[in-house]
């Protein structure tokens, strides 16, 4: 097994040995090369008639059951290989200058080649990992965010809670003041919207809304003593009734109330009538 | 030696039957025998395996032969064999028949990973009439590898795809690589320990 790789070694080494200049190391080098390549090749010539000598017995793998005779010559030579392997000390490569520069020069252009076939494919790896890295830094970022975040909701939380009763007790306050507010604005607009839009039939020239035809012009009445209820109470009244009480939520016909507005109210389904007494009647259940 | 017994298999005389170590090596060269009935693509695949070496500075011979063992009038210009690559073609009953004849002319020492069984139109067409199993159970007997490729005109990639492998492992059994054949076999085996077939099926 030796013979093969020798002769490479000495061809790849004689053809880059071939532009030196100076020739006397050149030339002794490669006669001490050839020395050894003969003797290398005498061992291997005295080798192999030794095995023909040895092996002149053997015969094929035996038909019947080959495998046995495959795995026994299997075994013997790697127990053969295991031994030379064992056995064989290191062998020195000879100590001629040139030599072993020739042989360094080869190895580090092939090192050097192998090198540069793994630098392209390195640079796309590391290109790949870097891109790979942004996004993992920034994906940390985010959840780094979101993580404070989470962690001051949670220390929010646990104090929220801790103030018990007197905090609760004045949100809830301040959400009743805020709505009373907001009840009080409401009921003022509306007032303002009612004032504007229907105001009671004055007596004399009045002025109502002459819409549903003139109101009756009360000359019995004084100029300042105006005896219609406004739209407004009215209205005031129904929704107090119908709040106060839902399971009668009635009011009974008043004279002061004056009939068109009522029956506006009836018409346009803000009031009903009781089904069974006409003189009553109730805020139409929207809420229902 | 089977020299005078009755037996269903024509005799093998000793000197025919082929060895590894006979002769001596040359120098970047390497020889692979094709052994293969008529019709199993040997010319084809011979000329892709040279055609694969022409720039790679190994002189590669490749001798083809339908059955061995081989004639004796060559055998002394003949260099010494260093691969041996059986074709089994799997719609072809003959070329089945040839190889188990033929692993019988060689020497043991071929099959500790100088020689390997190729197989071809293995791609489960419907005219196969050799199993793909007696041909796995023939390759565990001598406990060789096989390969599936194609060698006709009709496949020229996979041509070319086994002509390299060929010759990787024929460069390998050469000697150009300073790696024992035995290697090369090592890796193409499963090391675990199997089960037993039978254990898959009682449920």
């Amino acid at each position: 097994m030796g013979t093969p790789v020798d002769c490479d070694r000495v061809s790849s080494i004689s053809t880059s040995m071939g532009n030196s200049p100076d020739w006397t190391p050149l030339a002794s080098a490669q006669c001490e090369m050839k020395q050894e390549c003969v003797e290398v090749w005498r061992d291997v010539n005295m080798v192999q008639q030794s095995l023909d000598e040895e092996t002149a017995g053997a015969g094929p793998a035996d038909s019947h059951c080959p495998l046995l005779a495959v795995s026994r010559a299997k075994q013997l030579q790697l127990q053969a290989q295991v031994e030379v392997l064992e056995s064989q000390q290191p062998q020195l490569m000879s100590t001629h200058k040139k030599v072993i520069e020739a042989v360094l020069v080869n190895l580090l252009q092939e090192s050097l080649e192998q090198l540069a076939e793994l630098l392209p494919a390195m640079k796309v790896q590391q290109k790949e990992l870097s891109a790979s890295l942004e996004l993992e830094e920034q994906l940390l970022e985010q959840r780094q965010e979101i993580g404070r975040m989470l962690e001051s909701r949670l220390a929010e939380v646990p104090e929220a809670q801790e103030t018990s009763v007197d905090s609760r007790v004045k949100t809830f306050r301040r959400k009743i003041k805020a709505a009373e507010q907001f009840h009080g604005n409401l009921v003022q607009s509306l007032a303002e919207f009612l004032d504007t839009h229907f105001p009671p039939p004055q007596p004399g020239k009045g002025k109502g809304r002459r819409r549903h035809g003139s109101g009756p012009v009360d000359r019995t009445l004084d100029v300042d003593d105006p005896q219609w209820e406004t739209l407004n109470n009215m209205i005031e009244t129904l929704i107090c009734k119908s709040m106060d009480s839902p399971h009668d939520p009635y009011i009974p016909m008043e004279p002061r109330y004056w009939p068109p507005y009522v029956e506006m109210l009836l018409r346009c389904g803000i009031a009903q009538r009781h089904p069974e007494d006409s003189g009553r009647f109730k805020l139409a259940p929207f809420d229902l | 030696m089977a020299a005078e017994q009755e037996s269903d298999m024509p005799e093998v005389l000793p000197g025919e039957i082929l060895k590894p170590f006979n002769k001596m090596p040359c120098r970047d060269t390497a020889t692979v025998l094709l052994v293969g009935s008529y019709g199993t693509g040997k010319q084809q695949l011979a000329k892709a395996m040279v055609d694969l070496c022409t720039d790679t500075g190994l002189k590669l011979q490749v001798r083809t032969t339908t059955s061995l063992p081989l004639p004796e009038e060559n055998t002394d210009t003949r260099p010494r064999i260093d691969y041996i690559v059986f074709i089994i073609d799997l719609t072809n009953r003959l070329s089945f028949s040839t190889v188990k004849s033929a692993v019988q002319c060689v020497d043991v020492e071929y099959f500790l990973g100088r020689a390997c069984f190729v197989v071809t139109n293995a791609k489960g067409t419907s005219d196969q009439c050799v199993e793909m199993e007696e041909v796995s159970r023939l390759a565990d007997m001598y406990n060789t590898m096989y390969i599936c490729g194609a060698t006709k005109e009709g496949h020229p990639d996979e041509r070319t795809t086994l002509a390299n492998q060929l010759l990787r492992l024929v460069e390998v059994s050469a000697g150009r690589k300073n790696v024992s054949p035995l290697l090369l076999d090592l890796t193409c085996r499963q090391l675990s320990f199997q089960e037993e077939q039978p254990e898959f099926y009682t449920v």
